[in-house]
């Protein structure tokens, strides 16, 4: 082992995440190389000093709120009873309670897309296959998801395709074509919807973020950007007309 | 589901909030999170399956924070130039760390002045001991993207309590 892999390895040495082979190679090295070994003794000390820094245990308050709420919510078979009832009650008292609920159940999927989109974009990780190829973009799907979401070359209208990512959404992998529009990525998040009736667009704004939710030949679309409103539309267009009659 | 919410993932309250702490580097701030975490922890327990619940409860505290805003993205801080000469043998050795282990603001401050993917990384590795794939798993990076933070992170620390230790700052 030489000098430059033993420095790459040393992480992973102190953190006890090497396999025997590594570790019996590493300390050879580490015995026989005084500046190799000075940078494990670093390591270790700087482990110690880190640990000294402060634990911050819940405060009460917050142990006895989150108690609370679980108590009150009840467990998940008594959650599920509830929420059963509640669809009952909706579907035989009509449709205003049941259109309140879809409207939750909309604008709770469009905080997931939003929240999703968000987290890609803080960890640099928006995409995960980066294509401007539909050909490699939706092969990249198959065998990670149950279904083949529609990948279109939408460049012609101003939407060049910047590659793909999973993401989960309410429990369920879900696949995300990023076009890219100027200067700002539009995450397009789909899934097999059971009722795909054409629907108006539905648009919402969430923490500064514009989301548009259709759904089409059976899928449903969310595409979240930060980019204007109006992208979102002709995007939606765009995508209805690639779409096979 | 044979077992309770309560019995699952109320014990690493504790954990979620040290992370959530940590993250918001606010208590008022961490409180917030930790709320809105158990909340969707309660929403997705039929998920948990037989998942690690603390790492669960961890991945769902980072989605919390971050579904907070684009605000909480923070400036990349570069290093000091003279880094590298920090790092090298004539650096920061062990005595010198040992005798930083009193100053526990300053190893606070020194955590707290990393980005939030290297922090993050440490804290859940020192502080909480979780295992690389643990890590992966909360922060939703492979193992290798888990190991170079953690090397990076390290590295800043060391230049950083250095850097302390040579202008002899002392809280």
């Amino acid at each position: 082992m030489t000098c430059v892999d033993a420095i790459r390895l040393v992480d992973a040495y102190v953190d006890d995440e090497l396999d025997s082979a590594e570790r019996s190679r590493f300390r050879t090295h580490v015995a026989t190389c005084a500046q190799c070994g000075r940078a494990v003794d670093r390591r270790i000390a700087l482990q110690g000093t880190v640990r000294g820094a402060p634990y911050y245990a819940a405060p009460d308050r917050l142990r006895s709120a989150v108690l609370a709420r679980t108590r009150t919510s009840g467990r998940p078979r008594r959650f599920a009873l509830a929420a059963a009832a509640i669809v009952v009650l909706a579907i035989g008292t009509g449709t205003a309670i049941r259109m309140v609920q879809m409207r939750a159940a909309t604008e709770a999927i469009a905080a997931s897309v939003v929240a999703d989109q968000i987290r890609a974009l803080q960890s640099s990780r928006v995409i995960d296959v980066q294509s401007s190829d539909r050909h490699t973009v939706k092969p990249w799907f198959l065998g990670k998801i149950d279904f083949a979401p529609p990948v279109d070359d939408l460049s012609a209208a101003g939407f060049p395709l910047a590659g793909g990512r999973l993401a989960t959404i309410d429990g369920r992998t879900v696949a995300v074509l990023v076009y890219q529009r100027r200067l700002h990525p539009i995450a397009v998040f789909i899934w097999p919807e059971a009722d795909a009736r054409a629907r108006a667009a539905d648009v919402q704004a969430v923490r500064g973020f514009n989301v548009r939710h259709w759904t089409a030949n059976g899928m449903s679309f969310w595409a979240v950007t930060d980019a204007n409103a109006a992208d979102l539309e002709t995007l939606e267009r765009s995508i209805r007309q690639a779409a096979p009659r | 589901m044979s077992r309770s919410f309560e019995e699952t993932v109320l014990p690493h309250l504790d954990a979620a909030f040290n992370y959530a702490r940590w993250l918001t580097r606010n208590d008022v701030e961490a409180e917030e999170v930790v709320q809105d975490a158990s909340v969707r922890a309660l929403r997705f327990f039929s998920n948990l399956r037989g998942n690690d619940a603390r790492a669960w409860l961890l991945a769902i505290v980072r989605n919390a924070y971050y579904a907070r805003g684009p605000r909480r993205i923070e400036p990349f801080t570069e290093l000091p130039a003279d880094h590298e000469a920090l790092l090298a043998d004539e650096g920061l050795g062990p005595e010198a760390l040992t005798l930083q282990q009193e100053t526990v603001g300053h190893v606070r401050d020194a955590i707290e002045q990393l980005p939030v993917e290297f922090r993050e990384a440490v804290v859940l590795r020192e502080l909480e001991g979780l295992a690389y794939k643990d890590i992966a798993e909360v922060t939703g990076v492979p193992i290798g993207t888990v190991m170079s933070r953690l090397s990076r992170a390290r590295d800043r620390l060391l230049a950083i309590l250095a850097a302390a230790t040579r202008e002899g700052v002392r809280p």
